[in-house]
């Protein structure tokens, strides 16, 4: 049960959602976008988070299209995470998205809510860090264009009151070839202590979940990956290249992360290099 | 644009019958079923999202009612496991020990049903993907298993 009052709104147009989060917020000091809401709700049952005002997404057409335009595959930011398998647009994607949560859960978590989520996952930024993936928010002062690595830098740069609209990758990711290693402490649906989603396209590229308090990519990673050195020499490099301080929680002390990651890296390493 | 204040009127469509209610914005949709509608079948058990007791299905697919709220659902179908009857799942489970304390079976059994009417002829690997989303403490899973493949048969018979 959620123990705290809130007013529920359902804007019918982007405008409308973004104008009434800075009219409402004016009023009240909690005002929250709500998209799938199974964090808002779980967060909201234990206080980890309060509303006065939640405005639901998912009634804006332009935040639920999945459609082809040009080059590019757009994807709403209120498309469920299953309506994005279902469709298997591209493999990568659908890899990545069956990962994340159980099957029943994926009928209500959003792409948006999981880019915007406030825990340390978020898996699904990992594929867009890796097709150069670019995104619509908007604000106050209309929607921008920006790409994704240049605005999510631990979690999605974005000022308060601005909605992420949508996501775009270019198709000619369609064919890249991929290898996935998401490792849980137990059974097979839970947070994972490490994900490493490698990408084969003009090179190798990487970009990891679980192993720091933030999801995370870097050029410097991604250069010793095509660097043509010895393979444990390349780890070893990528272990100084990391850029923070290994996870140690209950379900893993850093070094089995450690460990985890490096043999992570090279299983997917000599995967796609073989292919 | 449709807005609710604290306390709103909603209709709901459950079971195939629509209701009329007076309920909080910040219902969930699991506590309207139980505690407004007296439709117990789905449980409140971890509340968070983890173990699928509460699981009813909305428009077709399985969702775990405890994580929605109930103004999101308006004019959606609704369905509860008081709205099932006589589906060769209920039976499967009866025959084929797929419960034991019976706390996880209403979420399993709609479960297992939107999966049968999605996917008739689903893999080992669709069905696991869907019956992970639910916790069994007592069956150790295989009676539920055997109860998915019993359906699965009858209803392919069923339509010979
Ligand atoms: C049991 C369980 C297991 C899970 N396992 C995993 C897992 O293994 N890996 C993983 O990555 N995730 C997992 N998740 C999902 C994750 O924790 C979040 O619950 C989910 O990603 C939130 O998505 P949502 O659409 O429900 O967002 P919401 O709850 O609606 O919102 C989440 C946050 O994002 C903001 N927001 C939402 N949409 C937008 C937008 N368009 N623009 C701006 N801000 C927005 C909201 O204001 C809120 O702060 C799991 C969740 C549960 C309940
Ligand atoms: S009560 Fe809803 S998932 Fe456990
Ligand atoms: S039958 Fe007891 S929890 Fe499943």
């Amino acid at each position: 049960m959620i123990s705290f009052n809130f007013k529920y709104i359902r804007p019918s147009t982007v405008e409308e959602a973004v104008s009434s989060y800075i009219q409402l917020s004016r009023v009240y000091k909690r005002v929250l976008y709500y998209s799938g809401g199974t964090e808002i709700l779980s967060f909201a049952r234990n206080h980890a988070i309060e509303a006065d005002v939640i405005i639901d997404i998912k009634a804006i057409p332009e935040c639920r299209r999945l459609q082809h335009h040009q080059n590019r595959i757009i994807y709403g930011a209120a498309l469920t995470l299953n309506e994005i398998i279902e469709e298997n647009t591209l493999p990568l994607l659908t890899s990545v998205f069956k990962g994340i949560a159980d099957h029943t859960l994926r009928n209500r978590i959003t792409l948006g809510g999981n880019i915007c989520s406030k825990l340390i996952y978020r898996e699904a930024v990992l594929p867009l860090m890796l097709t150069e993936a670019e995104i619509r928010i908007a604000g106050e002062n209309g929607v921008r264009r920006e790409k994704f690595n240049s605005i999510f830098d631990k979690s999605l740069r974005i000022e308060k009151g601005e909605l992420l609209v949508d996501v775009s990758i270019d198709k000619s990711f369609e064919g890249a070839g991929f290898c996935s290693i998401r490792k849980v402490n137990r059974g097979e649906v839970d947070y994972p202590i490490l994900h490493l989603e490698m990408l084969k396209r003009k090179g190798l590229k990487a970009a990891f979940s679980g192993v720091l308090n933030f999801p995370f990519r870097s050029d410097a990673i991604d250069a010793v990956l095509n660097d043509n050195v010895d393979i444990d020499e390349m780890i070893e490099k990528i272990m100084h290249l990391i850029p923070g301080k290994i996870k140690q929680d209950q379900w893993a002390t850093w070094h089995y992360r450690q460990m985890l990651l490096k043999k992570a890296i090279r299983s997917a390493y000599t995967h796609l290099e073989v292919r | 644009m449709i807005m609710y204040h604290e306390i709103a009127e909603i209709s709901l469509r459950v079971n195939g019958e629509n209701r009329r209610l007076w309920v909080r914005a910040a219902d969930t949709l699991l506590a309207v079923l139980r505690n407004h509608m007296g439709l117990t079948g789905g449980k409140a058990a971890c509340e968070n999202g983890d173990c699928g007791a509460c699981t009813v299905l909305l428009e077709d697919r399985p969702v775990k009612a405890c994580l929605i709220l109930a103004v999101e659902v308006e004019g959606m179908d609704i369905l509860t496991i008081e709205g099932l009857k006589q589906t060769e799942i209920q039976r499967a489970f009866l025959e084929n020990g797929g419960f034991q304390c019976g706390y996880c079976t209403p979420g399993f059994i709609l479960n297992a049903y939107a999966l049968l009417k999605a996917h008739p002829e689903a893999d080992d690997e669709t069905d696991k993907e869907w019956l992970q989303s639910n916790i069994c403490r007592c069956t150790g899973y295989e009676g539920i298993k055997r109860s998915l493949k019993a359906a699965r048969k009858m209803m392919a018979e069923g339509s010979e």
